[in-house]
């Protein structure tokens, strides 16, 4: 397998998103004129390199899901710009959308609602090069679908078969096939593995590195769970109510972080060894505010150990953190 | 009829899952249904109706309209008549089972219709949604708010009486039900993740309503329509007992109960043997849906 | 605690429960043996599939048809539960033991208000007055951390977040103070800060209430924060059981062993996970010897003929149980 990585400059972004919003605005009835407005995604802008990964991190309700639909338009955008391999994604249509959608592809979450029951797994997997037409003769598009099999570890004899037939992790396997069938650029991974248990989850994890290796595809790798991201990340961006909180490598947000969320989300994980925190007061308290009437300032600040006065007034905005390039928080102090 | 699984590891640790058979939905569905006996029962009844239809001139000897008019009102079995005559001294077996082909046909291809119109106007609601959901949802509301002889009534009126008529009319009428369960169902749907990569992989509306929606609606239209035909059988009955079906002298089950009507005293057997035929062919399609209902249900699948 | 800490108040023995099906009659669960100390946590982990959950069911008198209790005797404060008459089991059931669900929202009546839940449930098994149990409610409400309980206690569950109502449900679980509390998933469809608030209350509260608590979970994260013995299941059987600090600083059985390398680490780099050939064998076919023997590499003869009995293996201590033949 020729590796693409090579070919590209590795300084120049594959994927450039900024100032991506998406609002969504919901009637109240009939013969009520109000609007409300859901601001599920309110100014993310990213960069993604050839050949890494860029993690989103949050709690459900967070926006990261919607930021990658937007970015691969599911659903459209409000605002903002995609810039794909030096293509505005965000303004294509027709053929030209066609043709840039064979460089970024999605992996999603659920591996049972991802694959049409009703599709045999040669169907689900040629889906790809059957709507780009990238292929001439039926030996070609067998050739193709082969290929992408032995990528994924998918035994040949499974493709005449139905994915109800199949464990979740086989499942994952035939999704991420079809995936990189046309050997994308981009590939967006929706919580890939949090369906998974925990000995399938490591088989999906290790492949999807191993692909990255082998196709020098980027990911931009979405999750809940931080182990999983601190395994697959290079950088990491953590999210909360629609803004990013804080972005940096993977060793800056998980030795020191610097946003007080992203402190008390790495405090808030159990793991082997660990034992739970003594008082309450390390924990964060309350829940997530509506999004519906989100808090004024800082987003963060009705739930913040650390609230002053000025952040429930002013936003605090992505600063760079001194001393450290790349390194960025959305926090006063 | 186990599907056995061995699992084994091949050189590189990875598994290998051996499945003796290939089992499809519809294979697995049919499995299940076989089980169903009083299913099966219905589709035996079904299929000899059907053959009858097909076969009736084999079967009997006498032409259906001809009038032989010294052997009126004659009493089950007396001269070869296994079921008697009618009041035009004609077979009343042979229009009973002369009757099967419009009854069956008309509630099979009325429901066809009905399935073609149903499916586009719900997918099409559903899919798109905003104004086409909002005028389609609104058709639906009116189409399912008329009173159903009703406008079947005013709709053979408008048409003319006449078998294709029948099959229009019918058809027409009966989308809305078929229409709102798909726009339910593809609802659902479109929140799989497989119609968002379908769309992330470019494929058009036409690729996801054909490829991705149909298939997966294919077993909620046959369970609406099997169960729709029914009455279909039993409005097209309605129709003719009224005189708006088919025209006279083509035989149907619902023109010889209408005509038996007067008879009903002295000659009983008359109006019973078309009602015994609509009855065996209303309950056997209502069985075999129910029946379908359970054997499509993607939930007792394992 | 010093004379009472050998008492147990659930012991568990070679408990057997079979799903009759189409496909023949399948054991969920097979000779478990536990036994519960009282005032203790015992987790219980596994992969999804395993059998925690119809344990947990098996507790509470809960298995329902295709299921069925085929042997095996479930002793609560020396009392069998298998073998014991409806209307007993309804009397110990959400008093002496209660349950807490992954989702609230499937447990709680949507319809009623969460105050009135919680004293419908104290009023089932109390002979107070209305008045009183109102009160009790509301103070068990107060207990569970939540925010301005009396207005809570008017609110229906669909207002409250997923946190809050399983609050509630926990409150639900614990206003009778029950000795045993089953924790079937009980954070799993929470976020991470919202799962540390309810492990933390859970923690704080069976302190206080001197709870013994089952506490069953697929995160072994969770497990080792919560639990002080630890049982692994696989296919419905016990493989390993001991200690916390033991089964997770030296587990035995390969299994546990390929489960805690298969977790991506939150203090060390690892290039490549560890993962556990093939997948968790479904209850249909499962393997005539040891259940773990299709997917383990250390499978011998013996182990593909004969299922091993959870016994201590050679060089441990009396408390580390595994089901292996490879140990001892």
């Amino acid at each position: 397998m020729e590796t693409i990585i090579s070919e590209r400059k590795k300084t120049e972004p594959i994927l450039e998103v900024s100032h991506l919003k998406k609002y969504y605005t919901y009637g109240n009835g009939f013969l009520s004129p109000k609007k409300t407005v859901i601001k599920a995604v309110d100014d993310v802008s990213l960069s993604l390199y050839p050949g890494e990964t860029l993690a989103i991190v949050g709690e459900s309700g967070c926006g990261k899901s919607t930021t990658a639909k937007s970015i691969i338009r599911i659903t459209e955008p409000t605002e903002g710009t995609i810039t794909l391999d030096g293509k505005d994604f965000g303004k294509l249509s027709g053929k030209e959308l066609k043709a840039a959608r064979q460089k970024i592809k999605m992996i999603f979450q659920d591996p049972y609602s991802a694959l049409n029951p009703r599709m045999t797994v040669r169907d689900i997997i040629a889906e790809p090069i059957d709507i780009s037409g990238s292929y001439k003769t039926q030996d070609e598009r067998e050739q193709k679908v082969l290929e992408a099999c032995d990528m994924v570890g998918l035994n040949r004899d499974y493709l005449d078969r139905y994915p109800h037939e199949f464990s979740g992790g086989q499942r994952q396997r035939i999704g991420i096939a079809r995936a990189v069938i046309e050997k994308p650029d981009v590939i967006l991974c929706d919580e890939p593995v949090s369906a998974l248990d925990v000995s399938i989850q490591a088989k999906v994890i290790n492949l999807l590195k191993e692909l990255q290796d082998k196709l020098g595809v980027s990911y931009i790798f979405i999750s809940h769970d931080l182990s999983v991201v601190r395994h697959m990340a290079d950088r990491v961006m953590v999210m909360y109510l629609g803004h990013v909180v804080e972005e940096g490598s993977r060793d800056d947000i998980f030795n020191s972080p610097k946003h007080p969320y992203t402190r008390i989300l790495l405090d808030s994980i159990p793991s082997i060894g660990k034992e739970m925190p003594e008082d309450e007061q390390q924990l964060i308290a309350g829940d997530l505010p509506s999004p519906e009437n989100p808090p004024t300032g800082c987003c963060f600040h009705t739930r913040c150990p650390y609230c002053k006065e000025q952040c429930r007034s002013a936003a605090p905005s992505l600063t760079e953190v001194s001393g450290k390039p790349g390194h960025k928080a959305a926090c006063f102090c | 009829m186990t599907k056995s699984m061995t699992l084994k590891l091949d050189s590189f640790g990875k598994e290998i899952v051996k499945i003796d058979k290939p089992h499809g939905y519809y294979y697995e569905s049919f499995r299940i249904f076989r089980k169903n006996k009083v299913a099966m029962v219905s589709m035996g009844v079904l299929i000899l109706l059907i053959l009858l239809a097909i076969a009736a001139p084999l079967i009997t000897s006498f032409d259906p309209d001809k009038q032989v008019l010294s052997e009126r009102l004659l009493s089950p079995g007396v001269k070869g008549h296994l079921f008697g005559t009618d009041e035009f001294g004609r077979d009343i077996f042979t229009r009973c089972i002369y009757g099967c082909r419009i009854s069956l046909s008309v509630g099979i291809i009325s429901q066809l219709i009905a399935s073609v119109i149903g499916y586009l106007m719900g997918v099409s609601a559903g899919y798109f949604g905003k104004r086409a959901d909002d005028v389609i949802s609104f058709l639906i509301q009116v189409f399912s708010s008329i009173p159903f002889l009703l406008f079947a009534m005013a709709l053979m009126y408008a048409l003319g009486s006449g078998l294709l008529n029948l099959y229009l009319s019918l058809g027409l009428l009966s989308w809305a039900n078929t229409a709102r369960l798909i726009r339910g169902q593809v609802l659902t749907l479109k929140q799989q993740e497989y119609i968002q990569a379908c769309i992330v992989n470019g494929g058009s509306s036409t690729r996801i309503i054909f490829k991705h929606l149909l298939p997966n609606c294919i077993p909620m239209l046959i369970i609406t329509n099997t169960l729709g035909i029914p009455s279909a059988i039993l409005t097209e009955a309605s129709l003719s007992f009224l005189g708006l079906g088919v025209p006279s002298p083509t035989a149907s089950w619902g023109a010889m109960i209408s005509s038996a009507q007067t008879y009903i005293r002295t000659n009983t057997y008359y109006s019973l043997f078309p009602g015994l035929f609509i009855i065996a062919s209303v309950m056997a399609f209502n069985m075999l849906g129910d029946g379908l209902r359970d054997a499509l249900d993607p939930k007792l699948h394992k | 605690m010093s004379d009472n800490t050998e008492k147990n108040i659930l012991e568990i023995r070679d408990l057997n429960v079979d799903l009759f099906t189409e496909r023949g009659v399948l054991p969920v669960l097979s000779h478990i043996n536990l036994n519960l100390k009282e005032g203790e946590i015992l987790g219980v982990v596994g992969e999804s599939g395993c059998g925690k959950s119809m344990l947990a069911s098996a507790i509470m008198g809960l298995v329902d048809k295709p299921g069925k209790i085929t042997s095996g005797e479930i002793l609560f404060d020396g009392e069998d539960l298998v073998t014991a008459k409806k209307k007993h089991l309804q009397e110990i059931r959400g008093n002496a033991v209660s349950m807490i669900f992954q989702e609230p929202m499937t447990s709680l009546n949507p319809l009623m208000t969460c105050g009135k839940q919680i004293t419908e449930a104290i009023l089932t098994h109390r002979k107070i007055s209305r008045k009183e149990a109102d009160s009790q409610a509301l103070e068990m409400i107060r207990s569970v951390g939540i925010p301005m309980p009396e207005k809570i206690f008017d609110a229906i569950p669909s207002r409250l977040s997923g946190g809050m109502r399983q609050r509630i449900m926990i409150a639900m679980a614990l206003c009778l103070k029950p000795r045993l509390l089953i924790c079937d998933e009980p954070t799993t469809a929470l976020d991470v800060t919202v799962q540390a608030q309810i492990l933390y209350l859970i923690k704080k509260l069976r302190k206080e209430l001197k709870t013994t608590v089952i506490f069953i979970s697929h995160d072994m994260g969770v497990i080792s924060q919560m639990s002080d013995r630890v049982a692994v299941m696989y296919a419905g059987q016990v493989v390993e059981l001991a200690d916390k600090k033991e089964i997770f600083s030296m587990p035995l059985h390969p299994y546990t062993v390929g489960l805690e390398a298969a977790i991506p680490k939150m203090d060390r780099d690892i290039d490549k996970l560890e993962s556990i050939p093939g997948s968790v064998p479904m209850l249909y076919e499962l393997p005539k010897g040891c259940l773990f023997s299709t997917r383990c590499s250390h499978c011998t003869e013996q182990c593909s003929v004969l299922r091993p009995e959870l016994t201590v293996p050679d060089g441990s201590n009396q408390e580390h149980l595994v089901r292996c033949f490879n140990l001892t």
